[in-house]
Formats: C-alpha cells, sequence, structure tokens
C-alpha cells in the first residue's frame, strides 16, 4: 500500500494554471498593443515563445528531465510571452531568439530550472539586447495612425525576417511619421525635450502623446492595469509588488512634478508609459525571483518603482523596468532575511 | 496576563493571521442520533493509547474480564490505565497492529468477548461533592481520561492546577473537515458535556469558562447554550468557521487575542484548554463510573454508505467495523481528519482514545498529489500559515538540509496543521518534508549530545591520568628527596671520620657484588648464545640483569641505611636535618645541570658515532669495559661519573643498534642497565631518567632485533622471561 502524508485534500489552483491564467490576462493588453502599434508585437511574441519552448525542451533534454511533464507548467510559454511583449516590433528575428535562449538557457535553467532563477528571465533576456543592440532595441514605432508607411501582416514578416518589408521600404523608413521625422517614444520625447531646455507644456504639443499620457502607450498600460487588477482578484499575484512599485513611482514623480511643475514629467506620464503596467503586474511579480514575505514585497516594489524613476529621469536609457527589476532581483534575498514575520509567541525582533 | 471579566461579556473575537477554508464536507455525516455501538468478536487494546507511558498490566492471558475492568495499573505519572471495552477472555498479551501512522507494532491486549457485555461492580456518585478534590483527580486518572481531540495528553495532569487558571477554555471548535464527532456529541448530550465542564472547572479553582464551537455547527450551539443557561461563569462563543481554529493555540488567540508564549504552556496565560468530548468522559467516570472505554467515531467518506457518528467501543478493529457497516475490500482508511490525519497503515488497528473520525474516500476524493513540481515562491503557504512562518523558506532549508537555518526561521513552531500544503500550487508535500525535517534535527541533537558526553568521558580520563601522572612524579620526588638527604648525611659522614669506614665499606661492597655480578655476567653470554644459537637469550638476559640491578639497588640502599642507623646512634641527631637539607639544596642543582648537559652531549656523540660504525661490531668488549670503569668510581666524585655514565651508555647504545643483525650485544646494554640503576644514592633525578630511558631503548632493541631474527622466538622469550 502506497501511504501517503497529510493533508489529502488540496485547493484547485495549481502552478500550471497559475501561469496560463497570468498569460491570459496579458491578452488584452497585447490586443491594445496589436491595435496601435500593428502585427509587430505578435510576430515578436509568436517568435520568443517558440524559441523559449524549444530551447526548453532542448535543455530538459540534455538534463535528462521528463520533457512532456515539465513543459506542461507554462512558464517557459510565460516568458516568451512577456518578452514578445516588451521587444520593438519589428525587431530582427535573431535578436529576439538570442533573448529567448538566454533568458531559458542561462538565466532559468542554468540556474537550476523553474523555482531556481535569481533573475527574471524575459527581463535578462532584454537586457542581454539592449546592452548589445542599443538602437536596434530603441527603435520603437510611431502608432499605426501616425505613421507614415502602413504595414500590415506580411510586411512586418518581412520586416522582422529580412529587415526590408515588401515595399521595399526599411526598419527605419517604417518608423517614420506622417512629418517625415523617425518616431521616438513618448518618454524618449520627453526626457530629450526637457534635456534641451523646453518646458513641459512645450514638449507635449508633440503628437506623440495622448489623453493623459503617451499616445497609444496609455491604453496598453491601462489594458494591462485591467489584467493585473483580475490576477490580484484571482489572488494569483498578491497586490503588495505592485502596490509598492506604483506608489513609490506615483509619490517620487509626484514630489518631483510639484516642485518643477515644467521641469519634469507628470506622475501619470509615469504611470501611464512605457512600460509600468506590464512590469508592475506581470513582470516584477514573477514569484520565483521576486521577495516572498509581504513585507519584504512591498520594500520590493517600491525599490523598483524609486529606479523607474531615477533611470527614467537621470539615467542613459528612455525607460528602465528591465534594469530596476533585475536590480531588485539581487537584494530579494537581504530584503526577505530581514522582513521574516514575527512568529506566533515570538516576540518582536530587536 | 488575561482580562477575564471581560471574556464573559464581550462581543469581541480576535482573529489569527492565515489559515484557510478547505470543502467542509461535514453535512454528510452531522444528523443525530449517534449510532449505538456494536460488540466486535475480538477487540484490541494497546497498553498506551495517550501521551506518556503505559501503565503495567495486571491481568494474565486466559483471564476472564469484565465491562469496564482496569486492564493496567498506572504505576507512574504520565501513565493513564486502559480498561476492557465489554466482558470476554484475555486471548492474548503480545505486539499487535497499532493505529499510528508509523505502522510499527504495540503491546496489545486481545480480548475475545463473551457477547454477555456484562459490567463488572460500578460505584457510581450522585454527588461529587462528596469526592475531595485529590479523590476526584484519582478517579478522572484511574478512568484512563486522557485528552480526547488531538494529542490524547493525560487530563489528570492538565487538571492538577500548576497556575492560577483564569479561564478554563473548552474546544468544540472541531474545524477539521469531514469530522462531526463533537458536533453531535454536544448535540446529544449537552447536559453531560456541561456537568463535566463544571467537574473540571472545580478542579481548576473555578475559572471562568468559554466553550468554543465553530459557527458551522448551529445546534451544537443552541444545545450548549441552553444546557449553560444557569451558569453565570460559563459562556458558549460561537466563532467563524476556519481551519485551523482549533488548534489549542488559535483557539486561545480568537478568544482572547492573547499568544501562548514560544515554548510555553497555555498554564502561563492562566488558561487550560480542554475538548468537550474529554469533560463528557469526565461526567461518565464520575457519575456512572464508567471509565473511557468508548468514544464516538464519525465514519464517512464517499464510500460509506451511511456516513453517521457511531458510538464505537475502543479497541474496536478498525478493518471488523468497516466490514460490519457494509465496507469490503478497502485499500484506504484515512484516520482523523484529511487535514491533519494520517493513512492507517494496518487496518486491523483499532480504535483508540483519539480516533476521533474513520474516512473511506472514493476514488477521487481524497489524494496526496503526485504531481509535484518546483516551487515557485508564491508565497501562498505563507499566507495560509497560521503561526506566520515562511513555508517556503523552510521548505528551501528543509531540502538542503540547513537544520541552523531551519531552527532560525522557527521550524519547531509549526503545528503542522497542513495549511500550507493544503493551498501550495506546486503540491509539494511540506508537511511531510518539515516532519522529516524536525527528525533530522532532533537525531543530530542527540548525537551531539552522545558526542558532547564522550568528550566529557574523554576529558575526565586524561584529568585523571595527569592527576594519577602527577602523584607519581611526587612520590618519585619524594623518594628523591629522601635519598639525597641520605646522601647529604652520607657526605657529612665523610667529615666525620667515625662514620667513613662503614659508609666506605658498605659503598665497596655494593660496588664489589655488582661487578662480580657483572662479570658472571659478561662471561655467561657466549656461552649460552652458543647452547641456544644466540637467538632469544639476549632478551632473557637483559630482564635478569635488570632484576639483578634492582637487588643490587635495594641491597646497597639497605646497607647504607645499616651504615647511616650506625651513625645516627654515634653523631648527633639534632644537627644532621638542618645540614643535609642545606646540603641537598647547594650541591645537586649546580651539579645537576651541568653533568645532565655533559651527558646529552656525550650522548650526541655517541649516536653519531653509532651511525657512522654500523658495520663495526668489536666495539662492544670497551663499552662493556667502561661501565665496569665507571662502576669500579668511587661515589664521591659523582659528577665525573655521571658523565662516564652517559658516555658508556651511549656508547652501550650504539653498539645495540649496530649489531641489530649480529649477536650477544644486549650483554653491554644489561650491563649498562645494571651500572645506572646499580648506582646508590649519589644518583640524582637525571641519572635516574637516563637509566630508565635507556633501559627502555634496550627493550625496544632487542624485541627489533629479535623481530628480524625470526618471528617465532617471540613467545618463547617470554616464557624465559617469565621464568
Amino acid at each position: 500500500m502506497n501511504l501517503l502524508s497529510s493533508p489529502f485534500t488540496r485547493q484547485s489552483l495549481k502552478t500550471h494554471e497559475l501561469m496560463r491564467m497570468v498569460i491570459l490576462c496579458c491578452i488584452p493588453g497585447i490586443a491594445i498593443q496589436w491595435y496601435f502599434f500593428g502585427w509587430g508585437n505578435l510576430i515578436q511574441i509568436m517568435l520568443a515563445v517558440s524559441a523559449c519552448w524549444v530551447t526548453e525542451a532542448v535543455i530538459l533534454i540534455m538534463r535528462a528531465r521528463p520533457v512532456f511533464r515539465i513543459t506542461r507548467d507554462s512558464s517557459a510559454l510565460l516568458t516568451g510571452v512577456l518578452l514578445g511583449i516588451a521587444l520593438p516590433p519589428f525587431l530582427p528575428w535573431w535578436m529576439t531568439v538570442i533573448a529567448a535562449v538566454f533568458a531559458i538557457g542561462v538565466v532559468k535553467h542554468l540556474y537550476g530550472g523553474l523555482g531556481n532563477n535569481l533573475f527574471n528571465p524575459a527581463m535578462a533576456g532584454y537586457v542581454l539586447l539592449l546592452i548589445s543592440f542599443p538602437v536596434a532595441m530603441t527603435s520603437w514605432q510611431p502608432v499605426v495612425a501616425q505613421a507614415q508607411h502602413q504595414m500590415g501582416l506580411w510586411d512586418s514578416l518581412n520586416l522582422v525576417f529580412t529587415g526590408f518589408s515588401s515595399d521595399g521600404y526599411s526598419i527605419q523608413q517604417a518608423r517614420m511619421t506622417l512629418d517625415g521625422i523617425t518616431a521616438a517614444t513618448p518618454l524618449d520625447t520627453i526626457k530629450t525635450d526637457l534635456r534641451q531646455g523646453l518646458t513641459l507644456d512645450e514638449s507635449q504639443q508633440n503628437p506623440v502623446f495622448g489623453v493623459f499620457a503617451g499616445a497609444g502607450w496609455e491604453w496598453v498600460n491601462l489594458a494591462f492595469l485591467l489584467g493585473g487588477l483580475y490576477l490580484i482578484y484571482r489572488r494569483v499575484i498578491s497586490w503588495a509588488i505592485p502596490g509598492g512599485m506604483l506608489l513609490s513611482l506615483f509619490v517620487i514623480s509626484g514630489i518631483s512634478f510639484a516642485f518643477q511643475p515644467d521641469g519634469a514629467a507628470s506622475p501619470m506620464m509615469h504611470l501611464f508609459s512605457g512600460a509600468t503596467m506590464l512590469g508592475a503586474f506581470f513582470i516584477a511579480t514573477d514569484p520565483v525571483s521576486a521577495c516572498t514575505t509581504v513585507k519584504g514585497r512591498w520594500i520590493f516594489g517600491a525599490l523598483i518603482g524609486a529606479m523607474v524613476y531615477a533611470i527614467r529621469t537621470w539615467g542613459g536609457y528612455p525607460d528602465a523596468v528591465a534594469f530596476s527589476v533585475l536590480l531588485a532581483n539581487m537584494s530579494v534575498m537581504l530584503i526577505d532575511y530581514y522582513c521574516k514575520p514575527r512568529t506566533y509567541g515570538h516576540k518582536e525582533r530587536q | 496576563m488575561i482580562d477575564v471579566k471581560q471574556l464573559l461579556t464581550t462581543d469581541k473575537l480576535w482573529d489569527y493571521k492565515g489559515g484557510v477554508f478547505p470543502k467542509y464536507n461535514k453535512e454528510q455525516s452531522r444528523q443525530l442520533p449517534i449510532q449505538p455501538y456494536w460488540i466486535p468478536p475480538v477487540v484490541r487494546i494497546p497498553v498506551r493509547q495517550h501521551i506518556g507511558q503505559s501503565g503495567h498490566i495486571n491481568v494474565t492471558e486466559g483471564e476472564r474480564v469484565l465491562k469496564g475492568q482496569l486492564l493496567t495499573e498506572p504505576t507512574h505519572g504520565m501513565a493513564v490505565p486502559v480498561h476492557a471495552p465489554t466482558s470476554g477472555i484475555i486471548e492474548s498479551i503480545s505486539q499487535g497492529a497499532a493505529n499510528h501512522p508509523s505502522g510499527l507494532s504495540e503491546l496489545t491486549l486481545t480480548i475475545r468477548s463473551d457477547g454477555n457485555d456484562e459490567w463488572r461492580p460500578r460505584q457510581p456518585y450522585a454527588n461529587a461533592d462528596e469526592l475531595s478534590n485529590d479523590d476526584l483527580l484519582q478517579l478522572i486518572r484511574y478512568a484512563g481520561i486522557s485528552g480526547m481531540g488531538g494529542a490524547g495528553f493525560p487530563t489528570e495532569i492538565k487538571l492538577t492546577p500548576v497556575a492560577d487558571i483564569k479561564l478554563l477554555l473548552m474546544n468544540g471548535a472541531e474545524c477539521e473537515p469531514y469530522i462531526s464527532a463533537d458536533d453531535t456529541l454536544m448535540q446529544a448530550h449537552a447536559n453531560e458535556v456541561v456537568q463535566g465542564i463544571l467537574l473540571m472547572a472545580r478542579l481548576l479553582d473555578h475559572p471562568v469558562v468559554v466553550i468554543a464551537i465553530e459557527d458551522d455547527k448551529p445546534e451544537a450551539i443552541e444545545a450548549m447554550t441552553q444546557a449553560t443557561a444557569d451558569y453565570d461563569q460559563i459562556r458558549v462563543r460561537s466563532i467563524p468557521a476556519k481551519y485551523p481554529s482549533g488548534g489549542e493555540r488559535q483557539l486561545i488567540q480568537i478568544i482572547t487575542g492573547e499568544e501562548v508564549p514560544h515554548s510555553g504552556i497555555p498554564a502561563d496565560l492562566g488558561i487550560v484548554v480542554q475538548n468537550v468530548g474529554t469533560a463528557h468522559a469526565v461526567a461518565r467516570a464520575v457519575y456512572h463510573d464508567e471509565p473511557l472505554i468508548s468514544r464516538v467515531v464519525t465514519l464517512t467518506g464517499q464510500r460509506v454508505l451511511k456516513p453517521a457518528n457511531h458510538w464505537v467501543l475502543l479497541g474496536t478493529p478498525i478493518e471488523d467495523l468497516l466490514h460490519h457497516h457494509g465496507l469490503d475490500e478497502l485499500s484506504q482508511v484515512i484516520v482523523g481528519g484529511p487535514m491533519m490525519g494520517y493513512q492507517l497503515p494496518k487496518l486491523s488497528g483499532p480504535v483508540i482514545k483519539t480516533t476521533n473520525c474513520l474516512i473511506v474516500p472514493g476514488q477521487n476524493e481524497l489524494s496526496s498529489p503526485d504531481n509535484q513540481v518546483p516551487c515557485i515562491r508564491c508565497g501562498s503557504c505563507a499566507d495560509a500559515c497560521p503561526v506566520n512562518l515562511l513555508p517556503q523558506q523552510l521548505h528551501w532549508y528543509a531540502l538542503a538540509e540547513d537544520h541552523e537555518k531551519l531552527s532560525e526561521h522557527n521550524l519547531n513552531d509549526c503545528i503542522e496543521c497542513g495549511a500550507c500544503a493544503y493551498v501550495c500550487p506546486s503540491e509539494i508535500p511540506l508537511v511531510l518534508e518539515y516532519r522529516q525535517a524536525k527528525a533530522a534535527i532532533r537525531a543530530s541533537k542527540q548525537e551531539q549530545l552522545k558526542s558532547e558526553r564522550a568528550k566529557q568521558r574523554f576529558e575526565s580520563r586524561n584529568l585523571r591520568l595527569e592527576q594519577e601522572k602527577i602523584a607519581r612524579a611526587e612520590k618519585h620526588q619524594q623518594a628523591a628527596q629522601a635519598r639525597l638527604k641520605a646522601m647529604a648525611e652520607r657526605e657529612q659522614q665523610a667529615s666525620a671520620p667515625a662514620a667513613t669506614d662503614d659508609k666506605k665499606s658498605a659503598v665497596a661492597a655494593a660496588l664489589a657484588r655488582a661487578k662480580a655480578k657483572k662479570a658472571g655476567a659478561v662471561s655467561a653470554p657466549p656461552k649460552t648464545v652458543v647452547d641456544e644459537s644466540g637467538q632469544t637469550i639476549p632478551d632473557n638476559r637483559d630482564v635478569a640483569a635488570q632484576r639483578e640491578a634492582r637487588k643490587a639497588e635495594a641491597r646497597a640502599r639497605k646497607a647504607q641505611k645499616a651504615a647511616q642507623a650506625v651513625q645516627d646512634s654515634g653523631a648527633t641527631p639534632t644537627e644532621l636535618p638542618a645540614d643535609s637539607a642545606q646540603q641537598s639544596a647547594d650541591v645537586p642543582a649546580a651539579d645537576n645541570k651541568a653533568a645532565r648537559v655533559a651527558a646529552a652531549v656525550a650522548r650526541a656523540k655517541a649516536k653519531r658515532q653509532a651511525q657512522q660504525t654500523q658495520a663495526d661490531d668489536s666495539v662492544e668488549q670497551p663499552a662493556a669495559n667502561l661501565t665496569e670503569q665507571v662502576t669500579g668510581k668511587p661515589a664521591a666524585d659523582d659528577k665525573a661519573a655521571r658523565v662516564a655514565a652517559a658516555v658508556a651508555h651511549a656508547k652501550a647504545k650504539r653498539q645495540a643498534q649496530q649489531t641489530q643483525a649480529g649477536d650477544s650485544v644486549e650483554q653491554p646494554v644489561a650491563n649498562l642497565t645494571e651500572q645506572v640503576t646499580d648506582k646508590p644514592a649519589a644518583d640524582d633525578k637525571a641519572a635516574r631518567v637516563a637509566a630508565a630511558v635507556a633501559r627502555a631503548k634496550a627493550k625496544r632493541q632487542a624485541q627489533q632485533a629479535e623481530n628480524q631474527r625470526s618471528p617465532d622466538a617471540t613467545p618463547r622469550s617470554k616464557d624465559q622471561s617469565d621464568s
């Protein structure tokens, strides 16, 4: 008789279900992204997911682990999805593959596979590319409505795989806006303008800005916010990390904005631009590489928020979520160690 | 300290962090009535059914016992007796299947019931006031009552007040899914439960009583409220259903807001927690003289046709009980609830005092996980933990077997409620890991304790040896001083002409004897060597020579004493001690040092020579001569003699080394030894040490030589040396 151990009953939510739930909650954001930025990101997601999955399978075979059972946990799938969302839409395919292979092969499996990685795999892959190919990685498309050349699915595929659309436009040409200038992201625009001495008002005359943040970006962020709130509602993620991150970003940018309303981006801009919401609800909450104590999660989130603000304001890169998450990943052990909760019957630690 | 007055009036309940809400599954079994007990053909009573020791068996095989008869005598403090649940014959007293997760056997009394269910004579008390508190405690003890909720702690001990108890907390929470035994007991026997509570309260000097029941048992709450309506010191509280609210420490937190201090007990807060089932058992014992021989057991699970609560005689084999209720082909039976229960290892195990529920689950009703995946540190377990541990970190450290970190994260505060494993999305058997880690820590602590003891033993042995050594050294020093004194006296005599002759003659006699003996020894060996092909004799001779040397020394000492006695009688006795003491302080100190240095130099030189002339074997004779000469020198010339002795000794040693393969070498060594030991009182400590060293060396060399020649010679030489 096979002897088992208590408890004999389990809550139904399983790890692979958690992973799939997170992926499903990305869908609104992906859809909005598709609506504003075209097919590029869907192609990147497909590419990244395939590369992640193949890498995972190959490494599991090399490690002599049950491939089918383990890939069922969908964690590689999630890494691929997050990576694909974050990458610029017309990034050359081989860069995406490099990022995916690095994320799964090095960052995840060299540390021991699921549950053992120190860093968020998707963000580590992203940063690898950001450092290696800074130009390609900061070449975002303008929103479809403002683009000079409309890129359909076929054009997008050609751009990603050959570098030229079927009409012969290059990636740089694909970035042309209606005015014939190369598009910059809202965060990039603000940063450049403020450094050039423009006021915020002057900068925001630029058509890359929308209703309350960047055109298109604000809606993408809103969609990720909704997906994230659903994850919290379903208790898939705890609200401490996004709460801590958004709160600290809001407070810090708010203080800065209050002191120099013309010289700093508004809190709204910070919260609804770039990868803020994606980062807060889908990336920083990766449980493996995040803090695991409640207090620690608040600190972890707040740390990311503060670093996002710092890098966006003073750093060399327009956005900062990936760097901030990786830096915060490094401090997880320390934070958790000092955030041990008081055990029942024990006195508060001195 | 808790505010008890407030507990009677407040509506406030506290909450504890964590906890889970599993599917309760109590509806199936919680209807009344409780089914009457069934008398199985055979009952098996393990002698130990609680925490503590078993009593002393006071029945024999083949004896007929009556229902309620005492089977074991509680001979020590933590012992709780067991009783015959029905009348019958003791069939055997042997190891039998136990109702315990370990699956190990236990000493079990097997009774074949005669079906009469015949009681022993009973003397129930109508009024418990007749009983003194001590009598009441004894009665509870002899009724075999131990906690019926979980662990089975002897009730009598818990009711013996160790502190000022302000609150008696009656646990009717029954938070585990499936179980409804306490629920139905409170519904059906509320009055008896209250009677038991009153008896317990009396023993604890009338504290406030709070009966805590989870709010999914409205009938039980109603029944208990009615039964306690007349008592203003008793209050029934309905608490929210949440697992594990029925844990002793969690319940205290819910009702009082206080936490039992780490490594403390509830009594530290002035609280005693008792199960309602235990209260019922106490009432039955006092008012019906009915020891604990039956209890309410929930029979449930999808495979049980009519889930219900049953009175079950303790000792009823679970297998038989389930067969009796129409269940065949049992594969899995869970004892207790699904959260903290265990799978019964042997179905023939009996119902015991703590068995509150038996679950026979359907195909997919209850299962332990079989597709465990890695921990993703989601932290659900930490959210669920009622004692605020970090199960995800404990899991990590348990896998790494990092006992230090496990203790740092308070593994020992884990109550093994299973909430963490229940919520774990990766289906990790966390509780199992913690149990194993706890056991490993316990084992390693014991190991540590053992090695600590071994270390202490070793150290005290070393200390003892050291002390013995010191004592020995002291003794030797005393002896040496005595000899020095004698020497001083002798020198004193040298100045006094009357004594000189005596002394000289004594010394001369000793020397002559030594010489003669040596000559004998020198002449003897060649013959023996020739006769016995020179193999083992040297060793024997060595020993013999040493013995002779000692004898000679003794003789010399005797002669000297005699001389001294003569002298003492003649000379003035009062002056002598002072002089001798002075001399012993002056002379040897200066001389010894120089002599020792010289000796060391000589030894070193000799050694070097020995290495140079390993092949040369003609040196032995001179050495022997030299030693003779040394011995021949007058004792007054102490220093020179010692130096010479050292030189001789060195030479002899060299020869010994040199002729490891040769023969008759030990002779000079023997001589030397003789000579060294032979030296009368003039010898000081250094000389004695040198002699000892020389002896040891000679011995070793002899052994070496022997071993090299023939291995079978050893026993023979032993024989000879013995003879």
